[in-house]
């Protein structure tokens, strides 16, 4: 069954049924973390919120849809594309892939095996029961495929020696071939399965110890087919480890990490499954490991760049017999209304201006702003730039010493950079209500390098194109681009959706709205003085390395802490996605962590969306606002004087 | 179908006659009666015992509630003042009028790691639980969630199977109110489907490749759910039940709207929709599992399939699954009922007013005297 029309609200491509749609709508970009991060031979650790591509990066090395996008190399041009970077990463080659991979996904099913009247280590030894049937099990699904085999009849041409491992259990040792372990395994499943569902567990079905032992024993070395070594590289990749429980996660991430399986394991979860230590670690990487967060890796990386591609290939799934992109939707023409208040808005700034500044050295200055303009809109924010430039001039220290020295229109130039500009448009936003959120980069900055996120922004807007292509099959010449007046609507609409949706998602959350609540009122007070003296705006706030090791060392290992609130709420935005944050940020002769508010919240308070300027705070400043919104001193002012 | 199929003749009591029913019964000779009832935030709670617990007859008389705990932490124990009203009605109710307490049964719904664990408990409780003795088991689902009433009425049916004649009664009592429950909101619901305890499709190398069935009883304001679980599902067939004949006589009409995305999917098949009695359970029953048999007897060609099904309407209509679910279960056919646990609920005060005297009791007997047994 198909889920719906809109490409973009196939949520993530793990939900597309087809491997071919799959690879239709796969971004390869997201394959050059590999160029910084090793394939084999490591433990990959993949985090990220949810939504952050996770499952869809897992998903491309499954070997159903690598042998697709070799049969396909040649004459389709998203498998050849995938192709390429494929090969130069060793995965496949022309013929065949080189990569044998399994996909296991945990779900709530292991999770409730905490909760079955047995002891401790009888439900570690049925969980580990069950995961390494699964792993078996995938591990010869995989292998079929890659061989070509019937699943499972013609698993006996696969032989698997040295079975008397150290941690393989006795009754295992006896098995010889892939047939013996896939009737072993599934029979022991189906009884497993079934005492899991009942009401009194049997426990005469466990069998095994509590080793991960089939990592161990369906390693390159051990896996022959027609008497000859196997020459695929065995991946095991075990998918929302978040499902599990906790002691479930620790137990088996402290396995994978401390006994190095022969067998390459990948592991994928979001951030909520992580401790608070965790949370606040970092990213760790050595030679057995790698902890690879994605947004982080997207913040440091153009996702831009990777959104436009993920959203014209969702463009292209609807629109298959036209060359067009998603961005060639969103127009940046505004609607006569608003160009009537861009007008009349021009001519209110430039006589304020006038007004205020009429001292003669800001003579040339005005001059130089009294030329035309390609629009009003253009006008409008020159003049308004200026305005700020004159603020700041004003207010300048020297002002004492003025001699009333006319300044001249080249260092008008010098300081009228973007930042500048960018901060004259976030004020008409607020001022006059211009838009200010619209076009594919402001689109894809609202995301937070989180791309399901994108997703939903995007799908909204692609909503609108949609309904706008069935008028134009009644009126061949009808427009399908949208506004910016209604990509602005649509995305403050998003926001405040996402933002009630949260109460519902995120424990604790009256402590973390208020935090939130009080981190934005603080950017907005900071952002909107008259001369935007942190301009284009603040988006966050910082505290340094030592205060965050202090949080994570000490207040956390103390629930009694007077601090322990601020911290559990600061581990529960990261988790969440609500905020973004960068570690080891130098700046001031200081180390910081940078707190960033999540872009999609930062509409809510007509903050930038760029990665903005941030103002360093104590600990002790910040954590009252888990109790207490933080009320500005001063109103918002956005050109009267102080 | 139709022939040897367990509940062909039924038992279903409602509105005057629920009382009626229950005041000869009563009346009849000596009965036992064991009340098991949930205490929530729902305006029904004590509706069906003040009912049936007021009529006079032989026999002792218990009752077994439920206090919901949401967590297993002491601090976070702070009652809804609603639920604190209906737990002192019934003592008092108790006290006054059959001179006994209830007594309490803890349920903790969730776990510390903030997942649902209230099936899984609840069948836990009625295992620890004796009724030895008791000619007549009252399950009033009125106050309880799917996730809690399931597993219950399964693993108490499953007992009563078990015993030789004569077998105890088992009755389900629901207060039905349709304005109520549109008006009750899911606050949150989880981000993935979820079997109750005992109802899990098993999903091993031995059926992965069978296909999947999927019959959801649409109902309002459950739409998330039913994304939530055709997306993990990935059904090849999907057999919607809508309500008809139904009170609101265009509530069909008006569910084939609000779910267009489903109905209106090219690879939708129309034919595949069962139309069902919202008010009997036993149609809804026989309808749902000649429709599980036919799938099972035609995919056996190709192995076999796993039948789900999913309630996102009324409670009544929940019992006809879970009698479809249970009897086909016993005829080693693989199904299963999905679920999307909600995470909290909210019922606005003034509907809690204005509606909360206007509900039907339904009496349904599932098991006992009528059947022979």
């Amino acid at each position: 069954m198909r889920s719906g029309i809109n490409p973009f609200f196939s949520r993530a491509s793990e939900y597309v049924g087809s491997d071919g749609k799959f690879i239709k709508l796969f971004s390869p970009e997201i394959l050059f973390l590999f160029k910084d991060y090793p394939i084999l031979n490591t433990v990959n650790i993949f985090r990220s919120s949810p939504g952050g591509g996770k499952t869809t990066l897992l998903k491309l090395f499954t070997p159903r849809v690598l042998h697709e996008i070799i049969k396909h190399q040649k004459h389709d041009e998203s498998c050849k594309e995938i192709h390429k970077i494929l090969k130069e990463l060793h995965v496949v080659d022309d013929r065949t892939p080189l990569i044998s991979a399994s996909l296991i996904s945990f779900n709530n099913e292991y999770s409730s095996l905490e909760h079955i009247d047995l002891n401790d280590i009888q439900k570690e030894r049925l969980f580990y029961s069950l995961l390494n049937i699964r792993i078996v099990i995938s591990i010869l699904h995989s292998l079929s495929i890659s061989k070509n085999l019937n699943f499972p009849e013609d698993l006996h041409q696969l032989e698997i020696k040295n079975t008397t491992g150290v941690n393989v259990p006795q009754n295992v040792m006896n098995l010889k071939t892939g047939q013996d372990f896939f009737n072993w395994a599934s029979s022991l499943e189906e009884s497993v399965c079934k005492e899991m569902d009942s009401f009194s567990f049997d426990i005469s079905v466990l069998e095994g110890n509590i080793d991960l032992f089939s990592l161990e024993l369906f390693n390159k070395q051990n896996l022959f087919f027609e008497n000859k070594p196997i020459d695929e590289d065995i991946l095991v990749m075990l998918d929302n480890v978040h499902d599990l429980s906790k002691s479930q996660r620790s137990n088996l991430l402290n396995k994978i990490i401390n006994k190095r399986p022969p067998v390459t394991t990948w592991v994928a979860e979001r951030l909520k499954a992580l401790t608070m230590d965790e949370i606040l670690e970092g990213t760790t990487s050595g030679r057995d490991r790698n902890t690879i967060y994605l947004e982080r890796y997207w913040s440091s990386k153009s996702f831009e760049k990777f959104a436009r591609s993920v959203a014209d290939r969702r463009v292209a799934a609807v629109f298959d017999d036209e060359i067009t992109n998603f961005t060639s939707f969103l127009s940046t023409t505004f609607k006569d209304e608003t160009n009537v208040v861009i007008a009349s808005g021009k001519k209110k700034v430039e006589e304020r201006v006038k007004q205020k500044f009429s001292n003669d050295k800001y003579k040339q200055w005005l001059q130089s702003k009294d030329a035309e303009y390609e629009n009003d809109f253009d006008g409008l924010v020159s003049w308004r730039t200026l305005e700020i430039l004159l603020t700041r001039d004003e207010n300048k220290p020297q002002k004492v010493m003025d001699f009333g020295e006319e300044l001249a229109e080249e260092q008008l130039e010098v300081q009228e950079g973007n930042d500048v500009k960018n901060a004259a448009k976030l004020f008409l936003h607020e001022e006059m209500n211009v838009p200010y959120y619209y076009g594919f980069s402001a689109i894809s900055k609202l995301s937070s390098s989180n791309i399901e996120q994108f997703l939903s922004i995007a799908g909204n807007v692609f909503e609108d194109i949609l309904s706008k292509k069935v008028y134009k099959k009644l009126k061949k010449d009808y427009d399908l681009t949208i506004t910016p007046e209604r990509q602005e609507e649509i995305i403050v609409k998003k926001s405040k959706v996402q933002w009630k949706e949260l109460t519902e998602k995120v424990p604790n959350f009256l402590e973390i709205s208020n935090f939130l609540e009080s981190l934005g009122r603080f950017c907005s007070s900071q952002t909107y003085v008259p001369n935007a003296w942190n301009s284009p705006g603040i988006n966050g706030i910082a505290i340094t390395m030592s205060d965050r090791l202090f949080l994570k060392d000490t207040v956390l290992k103390n629930f009694n802490h007077p601090l322990y609130r601020f911290a559990r709420c600061l581990v529960t935005c990261i988790s969440y996605n609500l905020i973004d944050y960068t570690l080891n940020y130098k700046c001031q002769g200081k180390t910081l962590m940078v707190l960033y508010l999540n872009r999609m919240y930062c509409v809510k308070y007509n903050l930038p969306l760029d990665n903005g300027k941030f103002k360093i705070r104590k600990l002790t400043e910040l954590a009252p606002w888990t109790d207490k919104i933080y009320t500005p001193t001063k109103n918002k002012n956005l050109w009267e004087q102080e | 179908m139709g022939a040897g199929i367990r509940w062909e003749n039924n038992f279903i009591r409602k509105g005057p006659e629920f009382c009626k029913f229950w005041s000869d019964y009563l009346a009849s000779g000596k009965k036992n009666v064991c009340y098991i009832m949930g205490i929530g935030f729902d305006p029904r709670t004590n509706h069906g015992i003040t009912k049936i617990f007021s009529l006079p007859g032989e026999g002792d008389r218990k009752c077994i509630a439920f206090k919901y705990i949401k967590e297993n932490l002491v601090q976070d124990r702070t009652p809804n003042p609603h639920v604190i009203k209906h737990t002192e009605q019934l003592e008092k109710y108790l006290k006054d009028t059959v001179g006994i307490d209830p007594v309490y049964k803890e349920l903790i719904t969730r776990s510390d790691e903030d997942k649902s664990i209230a099936s899984i408990n609840s069948s836990k409780i009625i295992e620890s639980t004796d009724l030895e003795g008791f000619t007549d088991i009252i399950i009033d689902i009125s106050a309880m969630s799917r996730g809690v009433f399931l597993p219950l009425i399964y693993k108490m049916l499953s007992q009563i199977d078990k015993q030789v004649s004569p077998k105890q009664n088992l009755h389900i009592v629901v207060a039905e109110n349709p304005v109520l429950d549109s008006s009750i909101e899911d606050k949150g619901v989880e981000e993935q489907m979820t079997f109750p305890h005992g109802f899990r499709i098993p999903e091993i190398a031995k059926t992965e490749a069978y296909s999947k069935i999927w019959i959801p009883m649409l109902g309002e304001g459950q739409l998330d759910q039913f994304r939530i679980i055709n997306k993990e599902l990935e059904p090849v067939a999907v057999c919607p039940v809508l309500p008809f004949p139904s009170i609101k006589l265009k509530r069909g009409d008006n569910l084939i709207n609000y779910y267009d995305h489903l109905f209106n999917d090219p690879d939708f098949e129309p034919n595949n929709i069962i139309y069902a009695d919202e008010q009997n359970p036993f149609q809804i029953y026989r309808l749902l599992t000649r429709t599980i048999d036919q799938y099972h007897n035609t995919f056996k060609i190709l192995g076999g399939c796993k039948i789900i099904l999913s309630t996102l309407s009324s409670k009544l209509m929940t019992i006809g699954a879970f009698m479809a679910f249970y009897e086909s279960k016993k005829q080693q056919k693989i199904v299963g009922i999905a679920h999307v646990e909600s995470i909290d609920h909210h019922l606005d005060d003034q509907c809690r007013t204005e509606n909360s005297e206007n509900d039907i009791l339904y009496q349904i007997w599932l098991t006992g005297e009528p059947y022979g047994e």
